[in-house]
């Protein structure tokens, strides 16, 4: 988006708002900060400056914070395409002094940005939590999820989950792996066990730890007669990949079940597609 | 037997002198108080279980109010049977009669705990009872059995007379089954032990295991009885724990009860589907994303409010951001939550207008890409479909057809590298659409 638009800042001048607040936004970040006018102004700010991005669009929650330190004030905010509040979509708006940039990261049913800005490595930056699927959406049945670690990074959001190995192995992977040690009686409900799973096998992999971890449960999981179970293990094979994932997953593209059939022909086809575009 | 306590309040004033008048007045104010304040009497009774009746000497009238509670462990079989235990609810009549025929009760629950007023007939009491009795004269409380040798054990019953709510019972679930399972059937308001007006409160509350929305969504309705008379009153599109509140003078009695679901039978929702996409190129289609989204529940069995009962159908990843057949968004209306036509008129609404904007965005894709044919009406309907699930994009490089190359032109191809999942959510629904 190179066209020159409002800076964001300057709305807030507007509202006197750096005046009220008395704070330098060179200072570290002001996650939370809200600007006077709250959300009708955030609205008609995203209707003015981000384009199509913001066409048939819900604004859910948001933030104005400096992303990168440059002392100006950028904007983030969850916003909804489907008209049912799916809020799956981080809207944001850099404010780089020449020009504002407008950029849409995927994410998953982030109603609240409460927790979701926090500095994770003590350097001064913003780290955004951003939550997202890991399987298919199947309606009111249940799906996985995971934590993805987004920061600023040229001039756009970029995933750097693998660069916070600490922030994994204390706040995901240990109580990940406290709930799975609970024996199996316990549990709550019928796929709490295997979303951890899926979740904590996830972070292996972006870690780098254990790069097909997951891979022979999947395998499992795609032989369960559950057609639930088999749509967790797609997700996991289509992502490990591998001949004998490939193999399965097309036979999968089989499956009596509709839901299981429609995402394992779209997993086949989407990494053709990939390694064609690659 | 013993009556443990029946506390009554018994005024002494004292009239020797003149200089207590004013004591005196005091005291007639105090009494006038305590008398418009007093609880209901309350007495606690223990059951004799090796007799057929124990009396409570509670005197009641034709018309007051009658609460009874009771606890406790009876083996009816003792020496012989050590696990022939019941407490006062006893064993269903259906799987007692052949074994226990000569009860003194025979139809009411074997070695549960009965009831009657003046010698009249005997009641259910079980561990629960709220009742305006029918008649006047002692009530007694006892066991219906055919022999009392063998019990052992103890009940306990608490008896509370007075003003009293004698219906809606605490508890009672009532389902909406009428009005094609949209409301519920009359729910009648009745107090007993009143005299004068009656003012009730009636406050829903409704909100998802997963205490969405917050608050949770509120009703309360307000109305007038008289003495014994009574109000009935229908829920439509509603439903949830209803916190029951009369009010008799000063005196104040509350009760809940809980509105829940009724199973709608898939054709009802087939035929209902049918009727709002009548017009579309695919007719079926609304029944593959309600299959997709509910697998065709707006209501499923779960634990809410304290009871296993059918339930508006949540989305179980968050426990009820979105509910009913479409899953639409809880917060937005609970009608969504509680009438399974206004849930799915709203999910057919919001597709046609997710139709009208995915004819906005082919053409804006033609318009970048000369020659490019428009899409055909079902096209359209699985590019709507993108929209109108959790995988909805503005970006023109996200929807169900991207543009590709087709040597000297432009050709549709499905984006399965642009929305993978959004593509897959759409298949999911064509495939799922019911055909009968």
């Amino acid at each position: 988006m190179p066209k020159q638009r409002t800076p964001l800042i300057a709305l807030l001048v507007a509202f006197g708002i750096l005046a009220a607040i008395g704070v330098g936004f060179a200072a570290p970040p002001v996650a939370g900060l809200r600007p006077f006018g709250g959300r009708s102004a955030i609205d008609a700010y995203l209707r003015a400056n981000a384009g199509e991005a913001y066409e048939d669009a819900t604004l859910g929650d948001y933030r104005v914070l400096d992303l990168d330190n440059d002392g100006r004030a950028d904007l983030i905010a969850t916003v909804d395409y489907s008209g049912r509040r799916f809020f799956n979509h981080l809207l944001v708006l850099h404010d780089g002094g020449k020009r504002l940039t407008v950029q849409v990261v995927d994410a998953w049913n982030i109603e609240s940005l409460d927790g979701a800005v926090q500095d994770l490595n003590g350097d001064g930056r913003v780290e955004i939590l951003l939550r997202q699927s890991l399987t298919p959406y199947l309606g009111a049945k249940p799906m996985a999820g995971w934590t993805a670690v987004f920061r600023f990074e040229g001039d756009k959001l970029v995933d750097q989950s693998e660069r916070f190995p600490q922030f994994y192995d204390t706040r995901i992977l240990a109580p990940i792996e406290r709930e799975l040690a609970v024996p199996e009686g316990d549990s709550k409900a019928p796929y709490d066990k295997d979303l951890l799973t899926l979740e904590r096998d996830k972070v292996l992999r972006v870690l780098g730890r254990v790069p097909a971890a997951g891979l022979d449960w999947a395998l499992s999981l795609a032989r369960s007669e559950d057609p639930v179970r088999r749509i967790f293990a797609l997700s996991v094979l289509a992502e490990v990949g591998g001949s004998e994932a490939t193999a399965v997953l097309k036979a999968l593209g089989e499956d009596l079940d509709p839901q299981v059939a429609s995402y394992a022909v779209v997993a086949v086809a989407g990494g053709n597609a990939r390694r064609a575009g690659e | 037997m013993s009556h443990r306590s029946t506390p009554t309040f018994v005024p002494s004033p004292s009239s020797k002198s003149l200089i207590f008048f004013h004591r005196r007045c005091l005291l007639a104010v105090l009494i006038f108080w305590l008398s418009a304040h007093a609880a209901p009497a309350q007495t606690n009774i223990d059951i004799v279980l090796t007799q057929t009746w124990t009396p409570t000497g509670i005197s009641v009238a034709t018309g007051e109010g009658l609460t009874i509670h009771a606890s406790g462990i009876m083996n009816w079989y003792t020496g012989t049977c050590p696990s022939c235990t019941s407490d006062p609810n006893g064993v269903a009549w259906a799987q007692c009669a052949t074994s226990a025929p000569g009860v003194v009760a025979p139809g009411l629950n074997c070695w549960s705990l009965i009831g009657r007023i003046g010698g009249g007939p005997p009641f259910q009491v079980g561990t629960s009872l709220t009742l305006a009795a029918s008649a006047s004269g002692e009530l007694e409380l006892g066991v219906n059995d055919d022999f009392y040798y063998d019990n052992t054990g103890s009940w306990v019953a608490t008896v509370t007379h007075g003003f009293a709510i004698a219906s809606p019972l605490s508890g009672k679930v009532v389902s909406l089954s009428e009005m094609s399972y949209t409301a519920s059937p009359s729910v009648t308001f009745k107090a007993a032990g009143a005299a004068g007006a009656v003012n009730w409160t009636a406050a829903l509350e409704y909100q998802t295991s997963g205490k969405r929305p917050n608050p949770p969504f509120h009703s309360t309705r307000t109305f007038k009885t008289l003495d014994s008379g009574s109000e009935n009153q229908t829920y439509a599109s509603q439903g949830g724990q209803v916190t029951v509140t009369a009010k008799s003078g000063e005196q104040t009695r509350t009760t809940k009860f809980l509105i829940t679901g009724a199973p709608v039978p898939d054709h009802d929702i087939t035929e209902r589907l049918l009727s709002l996409y009548s017009q579309g190129a695919t007719p079926r289609l609304m029944t593959g994303v309600a299959q997709v989204e509910s697998t065709y529940f707006q209501f499923r069995g779960r634990l809410l409010y304290g009871t296993s009962a059918l339930w508006p159908y949540e989305s179980a990843e968050d426990h009820g951001s979105h509910i009913g057949l479409m899953m639409m968004p809880t917060k937005e209306n609970l009608k969504y939550a509680w009438d399974w036509q206004v849930n799915t008129q709203a999910g057919v609404t919001l597709f046609k207008a997710k139709l009208a904007s995915a004819g906005r965005l082919m053409k804006r894709i033609i318009q970048m890409h000369p020659g490019l044919r428009e899409l055909t009406s079902v096209e359209l309907e699985h590019m709507a479909l993108v929209l109108y699930g959790p995988r909805a994009s503005a970006d023109l490089g996200k929807q169900y057809y991207a543009p590709t190359r087709s040597g000297n032109g432009w050709t549709w191809i499905v984006n399965n590298a642009g929305n993978r999942l959004g593509v897959g959510y759409a298949n999911s629904c064509f495939q799922s659409i019911h055909f009968e």
